[in-house]
């Protein structure tokens, strides 16, 4: 009972420090509105923030025909917001123009709404989800604008490829130079995003970098072994692409964000499989609270000042030495992104690197690697932990305060899973491949290989979605050693969802999971099919193109968290 | 030997005939006028299929009653489709509207897309208002323009209650536009429009997102005696303005059962927090169903039923009410409903369904035991919840082991001797494991 009291005054007292003026001002926060309807997007964007008209105006819709678009019945939504808001739009004129469209503007300037919905309309006959670099429209948008008088404005509807960057900075500075205020309507980001970075070999257009994220750079350490995703790669932000809201702030415009109202259902589990229940869990920490969203909200300003910045404080420097080392003892893919210099910090080319090899079948082998890959895997922790400790009275950033205990926290659930999976390589694993079966008693029925040999081992994840107190009472191989890693992880983990519940770091704890481990079998020969059909079939081979669908968007058609309603 | 073939052989040789019989016997009863009479042919030809039924109902149906009708197509849909399409080809030729527009969607929907001739021609043949409703209602998903057109035609003041309804149904599920401009101007002149056409068509057009007639709507709505009609239009509106929302909140004062229900849940879907008193208070109703859906309606608001009122709640007099409490709790991962849910299932009542099937959600150890004695209970719906609760608990406590309870021989339908032993057996087991750790 009184742990609980003090549990609730310590929330109360974060909750309150959390409201406190920080960074904002130089964030993301300080320019994305709150809410995620079209609606009240396009109110904001059309209607101006007084009843009354604004002044004479010139706005130029730049619609990326993207597929959301259409699904979300855009060309309606902007139909009724025109008919909704036509008493403030008697000074407006609006044109229309398409991201990569050949010519660009598509509509010149007017006050015929019907023209305008038409030429929308027009543009998403074609929507089609491909990588589009959305500066170098942007700018050419802002050279199009007729005349010099009346406020000058673009809306920028993208609900993706705001990540391909061609020159963000320069596209501000041509904004600015024509004075034009840039707003856009776009989904949320992922928050430290690395899903470009380890899949360097998609195509994008010329001269654009898939940059992805919220942030000016991958921040956070990503592909930790054991995890059938990088958490923080389907946990949503609750902010756009930096580039969208870098060019907000420099032209003092606004970021509205869209979620498909189907997309903001809870999912325990992205990937893997949730033990605690069949899809009806309804968490409360799953509503991002906007006075800590703003607090751990990325930096909006240039790369090269968010680069000083960040080499400055301790925080991120000590998680930057703990990546470093987790990555040179295997136990995460991806290696920084970023390295230290005499004057902050300089990017690199961040590189996919092997990681700790479980495939093997010698059990008894494995079970020593994974003890030994777990002792070191204790040693960054401990050495983190040191430096997280002695750090506890400096003031940091604390975006990157709130990242240092995130990898804190994953280097304990790695040691977790190299535990779990020691065990299984002790207690379960030869038991299933002995040529005498184990006895049983009814209702467990004893385990069945189909008589194949397995070819190597596999896991999948269960998430941490209802936390880790229920892993308790569940039978996970280990014995007392992951007995008592896991209640190392259940501490840790509460004293972050204190913190950082409601945020998206805290999703993304969640969304990480305890590794089960199972035998993989070599595939079964088949036929080989025929290089030429005779025919054309359903099942020819499709390439892919254009932009992959990730789960865990909120603007998609699955699950992922969101701000506001 | 030859006595047995002899016998199969009439057998074999009468059963065609008797097929023919029992086919013809069905249909005439399924145009027959005793509602229970024809509801029973229609279940036994649906189910059965017989193929001798499917010309005599091809003959037939054209003569039949119009609800009659409804139920031969409904028989013909079980049908394979390369031996009913020539007959729906035939009605879609016919002279009765109603058949027209039925094998005309039916067609359309095999494929053949120049069939919606035949739908848009019998919507546009003039036909009593029941069957006109049940046309319209036909169409109602079929997102096609032309039919849309056809749709809007019975769209005008003369128009009866159910037909402009199911009209203005299907031309909101098509976003169809130019039905704005008609149903405004229908507006324009509301005297001339009962009360009920007026409700209707404001509806409409707030739920096409049109904000020029809310007060109209919510004064209709305060002095209606039915807001069930309402439902579908105001579900699918974006947002409803908040003076609607405070009509629905009027609305209930003096109203009961499903009335209540449908405005509640509407309440709830708009997130409409003024609401939230009316809905607690609707917790304790005598009548079941409301005080479901205020429950219901509470938890889909964020704010509506917080842990520390669903806590109390499980203290309710009500079983029901104290289940459902503590199976949200569970969903919020707040697991101290657990003791009060297997108190419920191991006292006897019409409770222990549902505590039975709140239990089997928890995962948790202390739900298995309880679990194991519900394996052997008189109610056989309570021995399967029991079943599927204690293999998905098991599955997620041991998830690392093959578990199957029917290998211990238990079948919940089983005979009661062998599920005695079976549960005996989970028992022991259970023991083994060091249970309730």
């Amino acid at each position: 009972m009184v742990r609980r009291m003090t549990l609730r005054v310590l929330a109360a007292l974060i909750a309150l420090t959390s409201t406190l003026p920080g960074q904002e001002s130089e964030s993301a926060a300080a320019v994305t509105a709150p809410g995620r309807k079209m609606t009240l997007a396009l109110d904001g964007v059309l209607g101006g923030a007084g009843s009354e008209a604004p002044a004479a105006r010139t706005l130029y819709l730049l619609v990326d025909p993207s597929e959301g678009l259409v699904q979300n019945k855009f060309v309606v939504e902007l139909r009724r917001a025109l008919h909704r808001n036509r008493a403030r739009l008697v000074n407006t004129t609006i044109g229309v123009a398409g991201v990569g469209v050949r010519g660009g503007v598509t509509l010149q300037p007017t006050r015929d709404h019907t023209a305008i919905v038409a030429a929308v309309a027009g543009l998403l006959q074609d929507a089609r989800d491909d990588i589009r670099n959305v500066y170098a429209s942007v700018r050419a948008v802002a050279a199009a604008f007729p005349g010099k008088s009346g406020d000058r404005e673009i809306l920028l509807v993208a609900l993706q490829n705001g990540d391909a960057e061609d020159d963000v900075e320069a596209t501000a500075r041509e904004l600015e130079r024509r004075d034009v205020r840039f707003r856009c309507i776009t989904s949320e980001a992922y928050v430290a995003d690395s899903y470009w970075t380890a899949r360097p070999y998609v195509r994008k257009p010329r001269k654009t970098k898939l940059t992805g994220g919220d942030a000016a750079f991958v921040e956070l350490p990503w592909g930790w072994i054991m995890q059938m995703t990088v958490a923080n790669e389907v946990a949503p932000s609750g902010y756009a692409a930096y580039g969208l809201s870098r060019l907000a702030r420099e032209t003092k415009g606004r970021v509205h964000l869209f979620a498909a109202p189907n997309s903001t259902k809870h999912q325990c589990a992205i990937y893997g499989r949730c033990l605690f229940c069949d899809g009806d869990h309804a968490p409360s920490v799953d509503t991002y609270w906007r006075s800590r969203l703003g607090r751990y909200a990325p930096s909006t300003e240039d790369r090269s000042t968010v680069f000083r910045k960040a080499g400055a404080d301790p925080w991120f420097r000590a998680m930057l030495k703990a990546w470093k080392r987790a990555s040179g003892a295997g136990l995460l893919r991806g290696t920084p992104s970023v390295r230290l210099t005499g004057n902050g910090l300089a990017p690199q080319r961040s590189r996919v690197r092997p990681t700790f090899s479980w495939g093997s079948t010698n059990f008894a082998s494995q079970a020593k690697r994974a003890t030994k890959a777990a002792r070191e895997c204790d040693r960054i922790f401990s050495s983190l932990k040191r430096d997280l400790v002695a750090l506890e009275q400096t003031k940091g950033i604390p975006r990157y305060e709130a990242m240092a205990e995130y990898t804190l926290l994953m280097l304990q659930l790695t040691k977790v899973n190299l535990t779990t999976f020691a065990g299984w390589c002790r207690e379960i694993a030869p038991g299933l491949v002995a040529k005498n079966a184990p006895t049983v008693v009814p209702p467990q029925k004893a385990p069945r290989d189909g008589g194949r040999r397995p070819a190597g081992v596999g896991y999948t994840n269960f998430c941490l979605c209802h936390g880790v107190a229920p892993f308790e009472s569940v039978d996970l191989p280990g014995g007392k050693a992951l007995r008592d890693e896991l209640a190392a992880l259940r501490t840790l983990t509460d004293r972050f969802e204190l913190r950082y519940g409601h945020t998206p770091l805290g999703v993304a704890v969640h969304r990480a999971g305890i590794a089960a481990f199972h035998f993989t079998y070599p595939g079964l020969a088949r036929a080989r099919p025929r290089k030429r059909p005779k025919s054309s079939t359903d099942k020819n081979p499709v390439t892919q193109r254009g932009r992959p669908t990730r789960p865990g968007r909120s603007s998609g058609g699955t699950g992922g968290p969101t701000t506001g309603k | 030997m030859f006595d047995r073939l002899g016998s199969l052989l009439i057998l074999f040789l009468c059963v065609p005939g008797a097929a023919q019989a029992d086919a013809k016997g069905l249909v005439r009863q399924l145009g027959g006028t005793d509602n229970r009479v024809r509801y029973e042919a229609f279940r036994t030809l649906r189910s059965t299929k017989p193929p001798a039924a499917l010309p005599l109902l091809a003959a037939a149906l054209p003569r039949f009653p119009l609800h009659a009708k409804n139920l031969g197509v409904s028989v013909l849909h079980a049908y394979p489709r390369e031996k009913v399409a020539p007959i729906m080809l035939r009605f879609a030729r016919g002279e009765s509207a109603f058949l027209m527009v039925q094998a005309g969607v039916w067609l359309y929907q095999s494929g053949n897309r120049s069939a919606v001739e035949f739908v848009v021609h019998g919507l546009g043949m003039t036909v009593p208002a029941t069957e006109l409703s049940m046309n319209l209602g036909r169409v109602s998903l079929l997102r096609v323009p032309e039919v849309s057109t056809a749709v809007l035609r019975h769209v005008h003041g003369a128009a009866d209650d159910g037909p402009l309804q199911q009209a203005l149904w299907h031309l909101l599920a098509c976003e169809h536009e130019p039905a704005i401009p008609v149903v405004r101007k229908l507006l324009a002149g509301a005297d001339r429009l009962r009360p009920t056409q007026r409700m209707v068509c404001a509806a409409f057009l707030v739920a096409m997102g049109e904000g020029g007639h809310v007060k109209m709507l919510a004064d209709e709505i305060r002095n209606s005696k039915n807001i069930s009609r309402l439902r579908q239009f105001l579900r699918r509106a974006p947002d409803l303005d908040r003076e609607i929302l405070a009509a629905i909140l009027d609305f209930l004062d003096d109203k009961s059962g499903y009335q209540v229900a449908d405005a509640l849940r509407l309440l709830a879907q708009h997130d409409y927090t003024p609401a939230v008193r009316k809905m607690r208070e609707l917790l304790d109703d005598d009548d079941a169903q409301i005080s479901k859906a205020a429950f219901d309606s509470l938890m889909r608001m964020g704010s509506g039923l917080e842990s520390k009122h669903l806590r109390r709640l499980l203290h309710s007099s009500k079983p029901q009410v104290s289940i459902a409490a503590a199976d949200a709790l569970r969903r919020l991962d707040d697991l101290t409903g657990l003791s009060r849910v297997i108190e419920l299932a191991l006292k006897r009542g019409p409770h222990r369904l549902d505590a039975v099937d709140a239990l089997g959600k928890f995962r948790s150890r202390e739900a298995v035991s309880p679990l194991i004695e519900r394996l052997d209970d008189a109610d056989r719906n309570v021995r399967d919840r029991a079943h599927h609760g204690l293999t998905r608990i098991l599955s997620g406590l041991f998830p690392y082991r093959s578990l199957d309870l029917a290998s211990t021989g238990y079948r919940s339908t089983g005979p009661a001797a062998a599920r005695k032993t079976a549960v005996a057996q989970i028992r022991h087991w259970w023991k083994l494991q060091g249970v309730d750790k």
